[in-house]
């Protein structure tokens, strides 16, 4: 699959509003060079994963910090699977705990965890190995 | 903050608002407002609503508290009841907050909700999860809280069936809703209806509360959310005032009198570490809340003119790293409102930045409010930093600077669009970029964080666990509860909403009706979304610094 290597997908999942985050390094990674497509609040899990295939995107950051992230990306890969698009690399941000962690990274194979107070350099050092 | 550049030579520095500061202030500097700042309990209130403080009452304590299923929420409370959690003096009390999807109007069993049932607040379809979170609870003996926004009329009217169920009258209830959708329709955007809407929906609640519950409080205005988001102290206090106005405005249009919902206002206002202009806020809005009362709205009535304050701990300034340090955050903050004559606070657990709080940080939170109430000699004498000569500047500062901002939300039209025009989100989102690329670069300190960083494993803290399994077992139940109802009722009564939605008539009568007959959040909202229209979160974001 052709991926635009600069084109990344910031999502967050229905209902997470605490958004800080995300607008911030939507700025901080546009100003870095990336084409950052922000959905805001996601209407479903769905939405991502469809937006991620159809802007074609390089990478999806994922920022939750309301609900549970494992459910969340679990589904989202299910969807990216059903739609061949599992190749796309996800990084998440947000609260994790160390076991979610873990889950994320190991079974369900995201690439990145950032946690809080990561530096923007490290983020963007990390997207830019990824796409 | 010093200003960098010419901080060295000349010695600017700047309060976080950009206020201009004097290495020390003296009777001089406050001599044209010392005498307009009165006592406390006098008109307009900057030192505090009571002449007598906290003598008689003390602030409320309670914690936010939500999480699971009804039955896992109950048991919660139980433990806060004895951990100390109390209303004013020693009335029981407590404040719930819910889940996801049952703050933006979906089921359980809603696809959208999956992954997130039960997860950040506790999980309520139906008048049957309302009977359970108060299971064995007298309703006239409580006074409950409750965080909600959009759905809130569907809450209280549940809130109102539970009791009747249990034999109380509605007008025995205690408590309040905070019914904040106005604020929120740009921070949280839990608001599920458009701004052109929300004032019809707030208003039909606080209409309905004015005429059949006349102990409860009908809206906790919050500058909270937009505070969080990177609103300055003046901002906050400005935009709650406007929405408080024209909430106000709505209010008397409908033909109420000012005295019948005013008393019934509650100010939800942030408490930050930056404490000197955080308590010259809280008096500043005091002060242009009675005044707003008194001269634009003609009230005469003292309650009428209270600026009611609950304290909220800012859960921004705490950290991920070395959580213990958070206590440190809280208590200073805790003290901060104390001094500033709050009537309640809400001490943020320690393991905020980690999740949902365990029972050790909310014992902790409950015990740092015993501690400041019974152990410091705080309570005897009202507002006691009253006439500090750098206070009452910063009061007067903050209060032209909010002054400033209501002329301009005036001549953006009004509240409403200025809230459409996006310049509430687009100033707060501006000013958060700088403030997170300052911590970024160390410019601004966080201790434990940027600076001063423990190498080495992590403070130790068991962060509250979720159980996915709950979203199965919230969906049976809400299965057995649409097999088991009279689904002809359910429809008539949703009929009913729709009607009143589409004419102006008082949502709260029908929807008390639709959830008697046990009609979901989701069913009851979903017509007034047909009607209404929908909230879109179309993200603002920053220009590049």
């Amino acid at each position: 699959m052709k991926n635009h290597n600069s084109r990344i997908l910031l999502a967050k999942p229905p209902f997470d509003c605490h958004d800080i985050g995300a607008k911030v390094l939507a700025v901080v990674l546009r100003d870095a060079g990336f084409e950052v497509v922000y959905t805001g609040q996601a209407k479903t899990l769905d939405s991502i994963a469809n937006a991620a295939i159809q802007e074609d995107v390089a990478l999806i950051g994922l920022s939750i910090l309301t609900d549970p992230p494992v459910p969340i990306v679990k589904e989202i890969r299910r969807i990216l699977k059903e739609n061949d698009a599992n190749d796309i690399p996800i990084v998440v941000g947000g609260i994790i705990s160390p076991n979610d962690r873990n889950i994320l990274k190991q079974r369900l194979h995201v690439a990145e965890v950032f946690g809080p107070g990561t530096k923007f350099d490290t983020i963007i050092g990390k997207i830019r190995n990824l796409t | 903050m010093k200003n960098q550049t010419n901080g060295e030579k000349e010695g600017l520095y700047y309060t976080y608002s950009k206020i201009p500061l004097k290495p020390f202030y003296c009777g001089e500097d406050i001599s044209e407002i010392h005498s307009t700042v009165g006592k406390p309990g006098e008109y307009p209130f900057t030192r505090g609503l009571y002449k007598t403080g906290y003598r008689k009452f003390s602030w409320n304590q309670r914690q936010l508290t939500g999480f699971g299923l009804a039955g896992d929420t109950r048991a919660r409370q139980e433990f806060l009841f004895k951990s100390g959690q109390k209303g004013y003096g020693d009335d029981a009390a407590l404040t719930v907050l819910f889940d996801s999807p049952t703050q933006y109007g979906h089921d359980s069993d809603d696809p959208i909700a999956k992954g997130a049932v039960g997860g950040c607040g506790v999980a309520v379809d139906t008048l049957k999860d309302v009977e359970d979170l108060f299971q064995g609870m007298p309703l006239d003996q409580v006074s409950i809280g409750m965080i909600i926004e959009g759905p809130a009329t569907v809450l209280l009217a549940m809130l109102i069936a539970a009791a009747e169920n249990q034999g109380i009258s509605r007008d025995k209830l205690r408590g309040g809703i905070t019914n904040n959708s106005l604020l929120n329709s740009y921070c949280c955007k839990n608001s599920v209806f458009p701004s052109s809407k929300l004032l019809r929906v707030v208003v039909d609640l606080i209409e309905f509360c004015s005429k059949e519950m006349p102990q409860w409080n009908s809206i906790q205005f919050s500058g909270y959310n937009f505070s969080e988001i990177g609103a300055i102290p003046a901002q906050e206090i400005a935009f709650t005032l406007a929405t408080a106005s024209a909430v106000v405005e709505s209010c008397l249009e409908r033909g109420l009198k000012v005295e019948a919902f005013a008393s019934r206002f509650m100010f939800l206002m942030k408490m930050t570490l930056n404490i000197f202009e955080e308590i010259a806020k809280f008096r500043a809005g005091r002060k242009m809340w009675a005044q707003i009362m008194k001269n634009k709205f003609g009230a005469t009535d003292k309650r009428s003119l209270f600026f009611r304050i609950l304290s909220y701990t800012a859960g921004s300034d705490l950290t991920a790293q070395e959580p213990l340090n958070n206590i440190a955050r809280v208590s200073l903050m805790g003290l901060a409102s104390v001094l500033a004559g709050v009537q309640s606070l809400y001490l943020t657990p320690y393991d905020e930045a980690l999740g949902l709080p365990t029972k050790t940080s909310q014992r902790v939170s409950l015990k740092i409010h015993k501690i400041l109430e019974h152990e410091m000699n705080l309570t005897h004498v009202a507002d006691p930093l009253g006439g500090s000569y750098y206070l009452e500047y910063l009061t007067s500062e903050i209060e032209k600077q909010a002054q400033k901002y209501l002329v301009e939300i005036e001549e953006l039209g009004g509240l409403i669009p200025a809230i459409e025009s996006g310049y509430m989100e687009r100033e707060a989102t501006k000013r958060m970029l700088q403030i997170q690329k300052d911590i970024d670069s160390g410019k601004k300190i966080v201790v434990g964080m940027n600076k001063f960083v423990e190498e080495g494993a992590p403070d130790l803290i068991h962060a509250h666990t979720h159980y996915s399994e709950k979203e199965r077992v919230a969906v049976e139940k809400l299965k057995a509860i649409k097999n088991t109802r009279d689904n002809l009722k359910v429809n008539f009564c949703l009929q009913n909403v729709r009607k009143a939605a589409e004419c102006a008539d008082n949502l709260m009568y029908p929807i008390i009706e639709a959830v008697k007959a046990y009609a979901t959040i989701g069913e009851i909202m979903g017509v007034l979304r047909e009607v209404f229209g929908e909230l879109k979160d179309i993200p603002i974001l920053a220009d590049s610094a």
